[in-house]
C-alpha cells in the first residue's frame, strides 16, 4: 500500500490547482493588525511570551517607578514589579553576560545545572533583577522542561516599596526554592527541576 | 514535497524588508495552500488558512529565532490555522464527510475520500508523511509529539486506509468519482 499511496499523494499534490496569492489583502491585513495593537497590549504580549508560568497582575497606564521590586506571597509565588522589561529568546552566552553586566548588583549566574541544559531566554526587569529560562534535558520532562530562575538584587526584595506608580506586576507560579548568594536573591520557579538538581545548583552557586 | 526554500530568502525576510517578506510569501503560498487543502479537503477553507498563515508570517517573521527553524515554524502555523478554522466551521456547519471535499480537476478522489475517513490526529500525520514527505522525526518536531507516537499513528492510519485504497488502483485524472472507489 505504501508506495502506491505515496505515488497517489504525490500525483494529487502536483495536480492540485493553486489559486493566486492575495498579496494585497495579506499586506493590508498585516499592516492593519500591527497598527491596531496598542502599547499596553504589546507589553502584555512581550511579558506573555516569556512568562509561561506567570500572570500579569497589573499594568498601569503611567508609571514612574524607582527600580525593580520583588516580593514573595504566602503561597510561595513571586511578584515582580517594575517599569521596564525586556526579553531575549534563545540568547547566546554573551547576551546573557551582557544582561548580567547591566544589573545594579554583582550577578552570580546559575551554575551546576544538569548536563545538556540550554538557555531558552533571558528577561531583564530594570536593573534590579533578571530571569533566566532553561530548557532542561530528559525525554521524561517532555511537557515540563522549563526551569525559570529569578536573580534579584537582595536590596530590591521584600519590604515596603517606595513608588509613585507601577508600570507592571508579574506574579509567578509557585517557587520551588529561594536562597541568597552574595548580594542576590535566587529563586527557582516551577517544578521542572528535581530537588536534587536544585540542591546541586545551590551548591555550585555558593562555591 | 516538503517546503524547500533558499536560506537567503528566509534570512532576508527575517531582516524585515517588506519586499523580501513578500518574495518569501510568494514562495511558500503554494505549499501552504496544498497542505491546508489536504488537511481540510476544502478549497475555500484552504485559501483562508493559507492567507491567515501568510499574514502571521508577514507580522512575525522577524521574531523567528533561526533560518533553520523556519520550516517547522511555518508548518505549525498552517496546521494550527487549519485546526482553528475546522473548529469554527464544525460549530456552525455539520460536516458531511462525503460532501466535505470539493472535487477538483486532477485531485485523486480515492486519496481524498480515504483521508476524510481519518480523525484529525491521524490525518495530520498521514498528510505530513505522504503528502509533504517528511520524516517521522520532522513530523514529531512539528506536532510536538514523540517520534514513537508519530510512527504509531501512521501504523494505525495505514491499517484504516488499506481497505479503502486498492494497491493497483489507477490514479484518477479527472474529478469524477469511481463508482467502486470505496
Amino acid at each position: 500500500m505504501q508506495s502506491d499511496f505515496l505515488s497517489a499523494c504525490r500525483n494529487m499534490r502536483e495536480r492540485m490547482e493553486v489559486p493566486p496569492i492575495p498579496m494585497e489583502a495579506i499586506r493590508s491585513d498585516a499592516q492593519r493588525r500591527n497598527a491596531a495593537v496598542p502599547q499596553r497590549s504589546k507589553r502584555r504580549a512581550l511579558i506573555a511570551t516569556f512568562a509561561a508560568s506567570m500572570s500579569l497582575v497589573a499594568v498601569a497606564a503611567a508609571a514612574v517607578w524607582s527600580g525593580t521590586h520583588i516580593t514573595y506571597t504566602k503561597s510561595g509565588s513571586v511578584n515582580i514589579s517594575g517599569t521596564t522589561v525586556s526579553y531575549t529568546k534563545n540568547p547566546t552566552l554573551e547576551q546573557v553576560r551582557a544582561v548580567a553586566r547591566e544589573a545594579n548588583f554583582p550577578v552570580v549566574l546559575p551554575s551546576g545545572l544538569p548536563a545538556g541544559t540550554t538557555v531558552a531566554g533571558v528577561a531583564r526587569f530594570g536593573t534590579g533583577a533578571l530571569l533566566l529560562q532553561y530548557n532542561l534535558p530528559g525525554r521524561w520532562r517532555i511537557s515540563h522542561h522549563l526551569l525559570q530562575m529569578l536573580i534579584a538584587n537582595r536590596d530590591n526584595v521584600g519590604g515596603a516599596a517606595t513608588r509613585e506608580h507601577l508600570r507592571y506586576t508579574i506574579q509567578s507560579g509557585p517557587s520551588q526554592a529561594h536562597w541568597t548568594v552574595g548580594h542576590e536573591e535566587v529563586t527557582a520557579m516551577g517544578y521542572a527541576a528535581t530537588r536534587q538538581e536544585i540542591a546541586n545548583i545551590k551548591r555550585a552557586m555558593s562555591r | 514535497m516538503a517546503i524547500p526554500l533558499p536560506a537567503e530568502l528566509v534570512e532576508a525576510a527575517r531582516a524585515g524588508d517588506c519586499g523580501d517578506i513578500e518574495r518569501l510569501l510568494q514562495a511558500v503560498w503554494p505549499d501552504a495552500y496544498r497542505l491546508a487543502n489536504a488537511i481540510l479537503g476544502d478549497r475555500q477553507a484552504a485559501e483562508d488558512v493559507a492567507q491567515e498563515a501568510c499574514i502571521i508570517l508577514y507580522r512575525t517573521i522577524s521574531s523567528l529565532r533561526s533560518v533553520a527553524a523556519f520550516r517547522v515554524w511555518f508548518y505549525r502555523i498552517v496546521l494550527r490555522e487549519a485546526t482553528q478554522i475546522k473548529q469554527r466551521r464544525s460549530r456552525t456547519e455539520p460536516e458531511t464527510r462525503a460532501d466535505a471535499y470539493v472535487q477538483d480537476v486532477g485531485l485523486t478522489v480515492d486519496v481524498m475520500r480515504a483521508l476524510s475517513t481519518l480523525p484529525d490526529h491521524l490525518r495530520e500525520v498521514v498528510v505530513l508523511r505522504y503528502f509533504e514527505e517528511l520524516s517521522s522525526r520532522e513530523i514529531a518536531s512539528i506536532l510536538r509529539i514523540p517520534d514513537g507516537t508519530v510512527r504509531f499513528r501512521l501504523m494505525i492510519a495505514k491499517r484504516r486506509l488499506r481497505p479503502l485504497l486498492h494497491d493497483e488502483a489507477p490514479v484518477h485524472q479527472t474529478g469524477e468519482a469511481r463508482t467502486n472507489a470505496i
